[in-house]
């Protein structure tokens, strides 16, 4: 009765802490949330299991994240989450974001990577043009250079002139997200 | 992801510290107090439950005996037999918190008989009936189980007027409302005790009260339960235990240690919705035995949050991008960037920052919508002092937070980390991820456009990071439910948010 029957070997465990930035005593923890979270027990957590968590249910951007942690076993659960540990490198934490927002996995956050996610946040209620607008601009706050658009792309709209923003690289991200406070805003106590 | 408000509501928290009394696992107690360990094991499965089972079966024999004698000898419902019969139960509820050596203390003014009356308490486990009806006999409401559970439910209601309602049925709140309401309208029948949060949930934390039972329009008398964890574990977490074993291993604690309180009636206020009411009487409970408040619906445990409430979100969102674009005017985005677009820097001052001058340029930022988003505009050190901010906070009452969508408002968020989290931490508005750190820069000031990217995933991760810390609770005692939770005063939101906002408990989950 009562007792924290953990089936995580302790070779697990040095051999999960060697490779993410938890201890053990945050990974034996992650682990009971795991076992948790795996309501069927089926020792991976599937998209529906996560929409149980009716705070991330809520989130406009639970989309993407699901599609991130779909399926993940504890291993591939530690590795995601190991980018809010709190000795995470900065480079995981960049890493992180860069996936999350490289939405077609082609290596390059571009234009149509932040729509989709915009669009997430907003849903339907926007148009499509003032999403583009918006999108165009964040880009180019963020660094983005423009491109001339070539003759190959097709009709884009009137508003959007004859140019489109590069594709941000993972290279960009580590400049601009230079002096974001990550630390800060991607970490999360266990 | 790692933690979740919800969650915590149902997991059973044993004591931190092994204390003798607790019915521990091994894992985790001094091996010099293995001994001692394997004594407490030895009492209370060697000797507690042999003298519990037989102090139960005693009982139980004893209230056939005499319930069949009652039955029996007194052919026509008499006053005398009804009183014996509602002795017997007594009795009979006795018995069994006997066989957990329950110890209850009860509090405050008994309860009467009195026509269109309904008790409401919160819920741990269906022993918590056996606790209310050693000292009076109610009428209850609930779910019908199957089971050992089953039975007992149906012999209760050979003798009393309770109301069971299939899960089936249960769906149709309509039908229950009317069983109940016909039950608290009839003065001949004995009080109904409702829990109202619906499930059992683990005595530290409280959720949501369903509104039904509070909007009969009669007088509620709040009744409150805690149990002392020091002895034994009580709540019943069906999913991982049926009712036997949850009994058995009640019969293998130590004791049963519970307090009862029976608060003032309340009654509806005048302007004052069902739900706010049912919130209200939560609250005297809550506070009255130290629960932590969630807002959850205990539907939840079970179900998946309806998509409505991200769709909520979503719109709430685009209104506030649209009206901020309607501020700036539409044409103030790059149509396209011919000018400066290699030089977006330009835009920003020195510091990153945007000066307060150029918002007025007609330039709109990705940093001003993400702002805008947040539903608190860009505003210069010199008009929003934390300070200052931070004491609009403390002036809203919680009232404003009876509707769970008012948690939505990031500067409620904003406040939430200030008060270092609180219980109903519930969620966050994207977009405003920076606004949930105690950071002055973001309720002061401008918010940095090189921040926002990273705000943004910060904030879509913000359930990642769901977990108030476990201190919550200390830090959470004098402001509980109302500073902590505060919505922002409702000035900036005009009404289709403040619309949507207030119907969020409506679309909840049905």
């Amino acid at each position: 009765m009562g007792a924290n029957a953990s089936t995580l070997l302790d070779d697990d465990i040095t051999e999960i802490v060697a490779s993410s930035s938890f201890s053990k005593e945050e990974i034996e923890q992650l682990y009971g949330r795991f076992q948790k979270l795996d309501r069927n027990g089926s020792g991976t957590i599937d998209a529906s299991e996560f929409l149980m968590i009716p705070e991330l249910a809520m989130n406009p951007l639970v989309p993407r994240v699901v599609q991130l942690f779909d399926g993940v076993n504890f291993k591939e659960f530690v590795r995601l989450l190991s980018a809010f540990g709190k000795s995470a490198p900065r480079e995981t934490r960049i890493d992180f974001l860069f996936r999350f927002y490289d939405v077609d996995g082609d290596g390059a956050v571009s234009e149509s990577d932040v729509c989709s996610i915009f669009r997430l946040l907003v849903g339907d209620n926007l148009d499509d043009t003032t999403v583009r607008r918006i999108v165009r601009q964040a880009m180019l706050d963020f660094g983005a250079g423009v491109e001339p658009l070539s003759e190959t792309d097709g009709n884009e709209s009137a508003d959007s002139g004859n140019f489109r923003c590069r594709p941000l690289t993972r290279e960009d991200f580590c400049r601009k997200l230079q002096q974001v406070e990550l630390d800060r805003i991607l970490q999360i106590s266990i | 992801m790692v933690g979740d408000s919800l969650t915590r509501c149902f997991e059973s928290s044993p004591p931190k510290v092994w204390n003798l009394m607790t019915r521990t696992s091994a894992t985790g107690i001094p091996i010099l107090l293995w001994p001692l360990w394997f004594l407490s094991i030895f009492i209370r499965y060697g000797i507690l439950l042999p003298f519990r089972i037989f102090v139960l079966s005693a009982g139980v024999f004893s209230f056939a005996l005499g319930f069949s004698f009652v039955q029996l000898s007194l052919r026509k419902r008499t006053r005398l037999k009804v009183y014996l019969q509602k002795q017997l139960i007594r009795f009979l509820a006795s018995t069994l918190v006997a066989s957990w050596s329950g110890l209850v203390h009860y509090h405050g003014e008994r309860p009467r008989r009195r026509p269109n009356q309904i008790y409401v308490a919160n819920h741990t486990s269906p022993i918590d009936l056996a606790m209310m009806i050693k000292d009076y006999p109610f009428s209850a409401i609930g779910q019908r189980h199957g089971g050992l559970a089953g039975r007992i439910q149906d012999l209760l209601n050979l003798v009393q007027n309770h109301v069971w309602f299939d899960r089936e049925e249960g769906h149709d709140r309509r039908i229950v409302q009317r069983l109940l309401q016909a039950h608290v309208q009839d003065g001949e029948k004995e009080p109904v005790l409702v829990f109202p949060e619906g499930t059992c949930v683990n005595n530290e934390y409280c959720i949501m009260f369903k509104k039904g039972s509070f909007e009969l329009g009669a007088q509620v008398y709040p009744v409150a339960i805690k149990y002392n964890k020091a002895y034994a574990d009580v709540y019943w977490n069906s999913a991982k235990q049926t009712f036997l074993t949850h009994l058995l291993a009640l019969m293998t604690s130590w004791a049963v240690v519970c307090d009862v309180y029976y608060l003032e009636p309340q009654s509806l206020r005048a302007n004052e919705t069902p739900a706010a009411f049912a919130a209200r009487v939560k609250r005297l409970i809550a506070r009255r035995i130290g629960l932590i408040e969630t807002n959850w619906d205990g539907f939840l445990k079970r179900h998946q949050l309806s998509p409505k409430f991200r769709e909520h979100r979503q719109e709430v969102l685009a209104y506030r991008i649209r009206k901020h674009l309607e501020r700036v005017s539409v044409a103030a985005l790059p149509s396209i960037p011919e000018e400066s677009p290699l030089k977006p820097e330009s835009k920003t001052g020195v510091d990153g920052e945007i000066h307060a001058s150029e918002t007025d340029t007609a330039v709109i930022t990705w940093a001003q919508l993400v702002a805008a988003m947040a539903g608190n505009e860009p505003v210069t050190t010199s008009t929003a002092h934390p300070k200052e901010a931070e004491s609009i906070l403390r002036q809203t009452t919680c009232d404003e937070n009876e509707h769970v969508g008012s948690t939505v408002h990031p500067l409620g968020m904003a406040c939430m980390g200030w008060t270092r989290g609180s219980s109903g931490s519930v969620g966050i508005a994207p977009g405003s991820g920076c606004s949930r750190f105690p950071c002055p820069t973001l309720v002061g000031s401008s918010v940095r456009p090189r921040d926002v990217l990273g705000n943004a995933v910060a904030a879509a991760l913000h359930p990642l990071d769901a977990s108030p810390s476990s201190d919550a609770r200390d830090c959470d005692c004098g402001s509980r439910g109302s500073t902590a939770r505060a919505a922002w005063p409702q000035a900036g939101m005009e009404t289709p948010v403040e619309m949507m906002t207030g119907n969020f408990r409506g679309t909840q989950a049905r």
